[in-house]
C-alpha cells in the first residue's frame, strides 16, 4: 500500500515513499532460487499449465505438436454429414473458433467482460428513444442529463490506490497549523498532542494566470492554431463506418438532392493565382495606384491605433512626499465658522502663497522698460497695419500674417539664432523683413519670379511666428539652437513642387537635381565614360538623397565621405611634419642606400616597410617573440621576389640616377598594394616637384592609376616620398 | 494629317486572356504581346500572323521587349522574375530574381547588354546580361512608389512613378533630374530627337516637358485617364502624340497646336480601356490593345495598298 505519511520518529526515513514496495527477499535461498532459472526454463504457462507458444504472454497460440498448431494425427478436414432427422446446420465460421480460451479472457485479444464503454452513446440512443416512446413533454427526458456514466481516469485510479480520496489535495500529508489555532469551548487537557494527526493538503485549483492581451485581434479570435489543424479531433472517429452518399439516403435524412455525387469541373479552381488578381479593378495588369479598399478583407477591420500596448509609467512620487495629509489649521478654522467663504478667502486657502509670477522677480526699472516696449509694439503694429493696408493690395488677413512683430523682430535680429544661416543672403533678407524695412521689389530679388517672392515672404512670416519669443524682455535670458531643421525644409520643397505642378509652373520649382553615381559596369555597357571615375559611391549620396529605404547604401556612402574628410586632414598634418623632418632623414637614408646596393638584407626592408602596418612595427620592437617574427618574415617573403631583380638594375656606384631609384620604389609599392588596399582614399595632390618626376616616370600609366598612387603615398609612406625627393634634387 | 494611321489593317486573336502590353521590336518588323494567360506571343503585324508563343512565366506577364537583334526576349510580370528567353527555341536562358513586387516594365539598352526593370516595389534594377552574375548591377531606390514605366535612351534612363515624379538618370553626367508632376505618372517617353519628355499622369493630362530644364512645353487633354496605366507615345516623326484612353478610343494630338487631330475606335463600347499602344519606329503604323476585343494594327490607306501589292 501507499505510504504517504512522514515518519518523524526515525531520522533515516525522512523521505517520502510512494508506490508499491517490492517483496523483500529475506533469505539467501530465495535469492538463489530467483537466480536459478536459465533461459531454457523461462517459458510461459497458461492457466491450465500448458506451455505457451514461443514465449508470447497473451494472444499467442498454445504450442501443439512439435511446436506447431497441428496435432499428432495431422490435420483432418471437416466431414460432411447429414441425415433426415438432423439437417446439417449452416456452418458459419467465427473468429472465436480460432481463438484459445485465454484470448477471451480479461487480458486476451477479445475479452468478454461486461464493462462501461468509454464513450456513452447518448446521441444515438436519445434519437431512437424519442422516436420509439414519444413522451408528453417534448425534448429529451428530464433526468437523462443527470445519469452520467462514471469512469475514473487511470490517474485517479492510481491515486486512489495510493490512498488518495476525492476532495483531497495531492501531495504529502501535512500537520495542521497548531500555533495560534482557535479552540472553541473548553480545550481538552491533551489537546496539544494534535500534532500527531496528519491531514491531506487542501484541494485548491492552481491560480489560472490571466494573460495580457498583446495582439490586435478581436476578442476571442485566435487565428489559425497548429494544434487545431493537426489534433485528432478534426478527424472522423469511426474508421470503419461507411460514409458517403453512395450508400443511399435514409428516409429520415433530409439532404437527398445529390445521391450519386457527380463530379463537375466547375467545382474546381483552375487557376493558381493570388487573391489580388480576383479583385475587380486589377484586371488590366495595373500595379500602380490602387485604392486601399480593394485590398481589405470583408470580415476584418484595419487597426486604428498603431500600438495596443500602451504602457503608462507609474506616477512620479516626489522625494519629499509624505503620504499623510495634514489639514492646515486655517482651512479647518474657516470651515468651522460655518459661514460661506468669499472668492478671495478661498483663493487664499487654496493657493500657495510662496509662488509668484515671473514678473514679480523683475526689478521696477525693468518693468518700466517692458511696459514701454509693449506700448511701443502696440502702436507700431497699428501703424504697420495701416501702412501695409494703404500700400499693398493684399487682403487683410494676409497683412496680419505677414506684418512682422517689429518689436519682437528687433530682439530676434539681435539674438544669435539664424534660421537661414546656410544662405547668408536669405538670412539678410529675413532680418530686413523682421525689422520691417524690407521692400519686396528690391534689386536683390528682382531676378526672382513672383512665385518665388511670394513663397519667401510666406516662409519668413511662418518662421517669424514660430520663433516669436515668449516675452521679448526675457528673450535674452535664453539661448537657442543655431541652425534650423533640414528635414523640415525638404518637406516644404516637396510640397512646393507639387503645388507648383498643380498651377502649371513647371521648371525651376518642379525640377530637382541630385548627383547620381552610376555603377561603372553600367557606364561600360552604355558605352559612356564614367562621370565619377575615382568614386566608390554608387547611387545617390546619402547627404543629398531623398528619404530612401536603402539603409546599407546610406551607411556606405556616408562612411566614404567621412573617410575622405579625415584623410584630407591627415594629409595636411603629414605635409607639415615632412617638411620639418626632411633634412634629418635625407642624410641617413642616403647612407642606407649606398651601403645596400647589391642585395639589401631583410632588416632594411623591415625598416622601410615598418610604418606600412603597425603589426610589423611591433614585431621589430619585441624581438623576443619568435612567433611574430615568423609572421613578419612570411609577409616579407611575399614582397622580396618582386624586389629581387632590382640590384641588377642598380649600378654599384653611389651616384645612382634618379630614374632607377624611383623605379625600385615603384615596384615595391605595387607589391605593397595588397597591404594598403584597405586604406584607399582620396586626398589633395602632392607638392609639385614630386609630381613632375612621377609623371615622367609613369608616362605609360593612365592618369587614373596615377591618382591612385598619389593617394597611397600621401596616406601611407612618407619615407618613400623623401626617397624620391632627395634623389630628384641630386 | 495624312501621315496618321487611320485604317484598320489587321486584328490578332489568340491570347486566352487579357493582353497586358504590346510592343514593336526595335526594327518594327515584328511585335510582341504579353498577356494574363502567362504567355508572350510574337507576331508579324504587317501580315497579321502569329509566329511563336513563349511560355515560362508563372503568372501574368506585364511587359516584354525584344533585343535589338531580335535574338532574345525579356519579359516580366507578377511572378517578380525577369525572364530572358531565346527567340528561336523559346527556352528561358536566364532568370533574374530580386524584385519584391510585380514587374511593371522591362527594357533593354541599345546594345541589349543590360536589362532595366521597374517594379511595384518602387525600385528600378539594372541587370547585366553579359556577366554571369544574377544580382542587379545597380538598384535605383529614389522613387517612393511603384515604378510604372521606363524609357531607355543611349545614355539616359527615364522612370515614371506613382509618387508623381518623372526621374531621369543621366549616366553621362552622373546626375539625377527629378520632375514633379504631382499626379501618379503612368507613362514616360522621350521624343525621337531626345529633347522632350512626354509624361502621362492620372489627371487626364499628358505633358510635354523640356528635358533640359523641366519646363512645360505643351499639355494634351481630351482623353480620359484617371485609373489605369495607359501608354502614350510620340509618332515616328515627332509630329503627333498618341495615347489610349478609358473611353475606348485612341487619341491623336498635334504636337505644336495641342488639339485633338484624330480619334480611332478600339471598341464600340465606351467601357473599353485602351491601355497599351506601340508606334512603329519609322513608319506610320500603330498597334493598340484594349480591355476588350483583339489587338489592332492601324495603318495609312496608301501603306495598306502597298502591302497588298507586296502580298500579291
Amino acid at each position: 500500500m501507499a505510504d504517504l505519511r512522514r515518519h518523524d520518529d526515525s531520522d533515516e526515513e525522512t523521505f517520502v515513499r510512494t508506490g508499491k514496495a517490492f517483496k523483500i527477499l529475506e533469505t539467501d535461498e530465495d535469492i538463489v532460487k530467483a537466480k536459478e532459472k536459465k533461459a531454457k526454463e523461462q517459458y510461459v504457462l497458461d492457466k491450465q499449465g500448458r506451455r505457451r507458444f514461443h514465449g508470447a504472454f497473451t494472444g499467442g497460440f498454445s504450442a501443439g505438436y512439435f511446436n506447431t498448431v497441428g496435432t499428432k494425427e495431422g490435420w483432418s478436414p471437416a466431414v460432411f454429414s447429414s441425415s433426415r432427422s438432423s439437417k446439417v446446420a449452416s456452418k458459419r465460421q467465427r473468429p472465436e473458433d480460432f481463438m484459445d480460451e485465454e484470448d477471451l479472457d480479461v487480458f486476451g485479444i477479445a475479452p468478454r467482460l461486461v464493462s462501461t464503454r468509454e464513450d456513452f452513446e447518448k446521441e444515438k440512443s436519445s434519437f431512437s428513444a424519442s422516436k420509439a416512446t414519444p413522451s408528453v413533454i417534448p425534448g429529451a427526458p428530464p433526468l437523462q442529463d443527470l445519469v452520467i456514466p462514471t469512469r475514473s481516469t487511470i490517474g485517479a485510479r492510481l491515486l486512489k490506490s495510493m490512498g488518495w480520496k476525492e476532495g483531497q489535495g495531492v501531495g504529502p500529508k501535512i500537520a495542521p497549523e497548531s500555533e495560534g489555532h482557535k479552540v472553541y469551548g473548553c480545550s481538552l487537557p491533551g489537546a496539544s498532542d494534535s500534532n500527531d494527526f496528519m491531514f491531506a493538503p487542501k484541494d485548491i485549483a492552481p491560480w489560472k494566470q490571466l494573460t495580457f492581451k498583446d495582439n490586435t485581434h478581436g476578442i476571442g479570435y485566435k487565428g489559425m492554431m497548429d494544434a487545431e489543424v493537426l489534433s485528432s479531433s478534426t478527424f472522423t472517429k469511426d474508421l470503419y463506418g461507411m460514409s458517403g452518399q453512395a450508400f443511399g439516403v435514409g428516409a429520415l435524412e433530409e439532404d437527398d438532392d445529390d445521391i450519386y455525387s457527380q463530379e463537375s469541373l466547375t467545382a474546381y479552381s483552375h487557376t493558381l493565382s493570388s487573391e489580388q488578381e480576383l479583385s475587380g479593378s486589377l484586371k488590366y495588369g495595373w500595379t500602380g495606384a490602387i485604392s486601399s479598399e480593394l485590398w481589405s478583407l470583408a470580415a476584418f477591420v484595419k487597426v486604428r491605433h498603431g500600438n495596443i500596448l500602451k504602457k503608462y509609467p507609474p506616477p512620479y512620487v516626489p522625494k519629499d512626499f509624505v503620504p499623510i495629509h495634514k489639514f492646515t489649521t486655517t482651512a479647518i478654522e474657516v470651515s468651522q465658522t460655518g459661514l460661506p467663504l468669499s472668492a478671495y478667502e478661498r483663493q487664499n486657502i487654496v493657493s500657495d502663497q510662496s509662488k509668484k509670477s515671473v514678473f514679480d522677480y523683475v526689478s521696477s526699472e525693468d518693468k518700466k522698460k517692458i511696459d514701454n516696449i509693449i506700448s511701443q509694439s502696440k502702436s507700431d503694429n497699428k501703424k504697420k497695419a495701416q501702412q501695409s493696408r494703404s500700400t499693398t493690395n493684399q487682403p487683410h488677413t494676409q497683412v496680419n500674417r505677414t506684418a512682422p512683430l517689429s518689436a519682437v523682430g528687433q530682439t530676434m535680429i539681435s539674438g544669435d539664432y539664424q534660421p537661414f544661416c546656410d544662405s547668408p543672403a536669405k538670412q539678410l533678407r529675413y532680418e530686413q523683413y523682421l525689422s520691417g524695412k524690407r521692400k519686396f521689389n528690391d534689386s536683390e530679388t528682382s531676378s526672382f519670379t513672383e512665385w518665388e517672392r511670394k513663397k519667401e515672404l510666406d516662409e519668413f512670416s511662418r518662421k517669424a511666428r514660430l520663433l516669436k519669443p515668449l516675452s521679448t524682455a526675457l528673450s535674452d535670458k535664453f539661448t537657442r539652437g543655431v541652425t534650423a531643421d533640414v528635414q523640415d525644409d525638404k518637406n516644404e520643397n516637396d510640397e512646393d513642387a507639387s503645388e507648383a505642378a498643380k498651377i502649371g509652373l513647371f521648371g525651376v520649382m518642379t525640377r530637382e537635381q541630385f548627383d547620381w553615381y552610376p555603377h561603372r559596369v553600367i557606364c561600360k555597357r552604355f558605352n559612356v565614360p564614367d562621370p565619377y571615375p575615382n568614386s566608390e559611391i554608387v547611387g545617390v549620396p546619402a547627404a543629398v538623397a531623398p528619404v530612401s529605404s536603402n539603409k546599407v547604401l546610406h551607411f556606405e556612402s556616408s562612411s566614404a565621405v567621412d573617410v575622405v574628410q579625415e584623410e584630407e586632414e591627415e594629409d595636411e598634418e603629414e605635409k607639415e611634419k615632412e617638411e620639418q623632418e626632411d633634412h634629418n632623414l635625407e642624410e641617413k637614408e642616403m647612407e642606407d642606400l649606398q651601403a645596400d646596393v647589391e642585395r639589401p638584407p631583410m632588416e632594411t626592408f623591415v625598416s622601410i616597410f615598418a610604418d606600412a602596418s603597425s603589426d610589423t612595427e611591433e614585431a621589430i620592437a619585441s624581438n623576443d617573440e619568435p612567433q611574430i617574427q615568423e609572421k613578419k618574415w612570411k609577409n616579407l617573403s611575399d614582397i622580396v621576389p618582386v624586389v629581387q631583380p632590382l640590384p641588377q638594375a642598380l649600378p654599384p656606384m653611389a651616384s645612382t640616377t634618379p630614374a632607377t631609384v624611383k623605379n625600385s620604389t615603384k615596384v615595391v609599392e605595387t607589391a605593397q598594394d595588397d597591404n594598403l588596399s584597405t586604406q584607399e582614399v582620396f586626398g589633395p595632390p602632392l607638392p609639385p616637384n614630386f609630381t613632375e618626376n612621377e609623371e615622367k616616370f609613369s608616362s605609360s600609366h593612365t592618369t587614373h592609376d596615377h591618382h591612385k598612387h598619389h593617394k597611397r603615398k600621401s596616406s601611407s609612406s612618407h619615407k618613400k616620398e623623401k626617397h624620391k625627393r632627395k634623389h630628384s634634387r641630386h | 494629317m495624312a501621315a496618321l494611321p487611320n485604317q484598320l489593317a489587321h486584328e490578332f486573336h489568340g491570347h486566352q486572356d487579357a493582353i497586358r502590353a504590346i510592343r514593336f521590336t526595335k526594327s518594327g518588323e515584328y511585335c510582341l504581346t504579353c498577356s494574363a494567360d502567362k504567355t508572350v506571343r510574337l507576331w508579324n503585324p504587317h501580315r497579321g500572323l502569329g509566329i511563336k508563343t513563349y511560355k515560362g512565366p508563372g503568372q501574368e506577364v506585364l511587359d516584354a521587349t525584344a533585343a535589338h537583334d531580335n535574338g532574345r526576349i525579356i519579359c516580366g510580370g507578377r511572378d517578380k522574375v525577369v525572364y530572358l528567353l531565346d527567340v528561336s527555341t523559346g527556352q528561358p536562358i536566364r532568370k533574374y530574381r530580386g524584385h519584391y513586387g510585380a514587374i511593371n516594365c522591362v527594357k533593354f539598352n541599345e546594345e541589349s547588354s543590360v536589362i532595366i526593370t521597374g517594379s511595384y516595389d518602387s525600385t528600378v534594377r539594372v541587370w547585366d546580361c553579359k556577366s554571369r552574375t544574377y544580382d542587379p548591377i545597380q538598384v535605383m531606390e529614389e522613387a517612393k512608389d511603384s515604378i510604372t514605366s521606363l524609357f531607355v535612351s543611349n545614355h539616359e534612363i527615364l522612370t515614371g512613378s506613382v509618387d508623381g515624379k518623372a526621374r531621369r538618370y543621366d549616366i553621362r553626367f552622373g546626375k539625377l533630374f527629378s520632375d514633379t508632376v504631382g499626379q501618379p505618372v503612368t507613362s514616360v517617353s522621350l521624343s525621337r530627337d531626345g529633347l522632350c519628355v512626354l509624361v502621362s499622369s492620372l489627371d487626364n493630362h499628358i505633358r510635354l516637358l523640356d528635358k533640359e530644364n523641366g519646363e512645360l512645353l505643351n499639355t494634351f487633354k481630351g482623353h480620359s485617364n484617371t485609373e489605369y496605366k495607359i501608354d502614350s507615345s510620340l509618332t515616328h516623326d515627332d509630329s503627333h502624340i498618341v495615347s489610349g484612353s478609358e473611353d475606348g478610343k485612341i487619341y491623336f494630338w498635334d504636337l505644336v497646336e495641342g488639339n485633338v487631330v484624330q480619334t480611332l475606335k478600339q471598341s464600340q463600347s465606351s467601357s473599353c480601356i485602351v491601355y497599351s499602344l506601340s508606334y512603329h519606329p519609322n513608319s506610320a503604323c500603330l498597334l493598340s490593345a484594349g480591355s476588350e476585343g483583339p489587338v489592332k494594327v492601324w495603318k495609312r490607306q496608301e501603306d495598306m495598298k502597298e502591302d497588298e501589292d507586296e502580298d500579291d
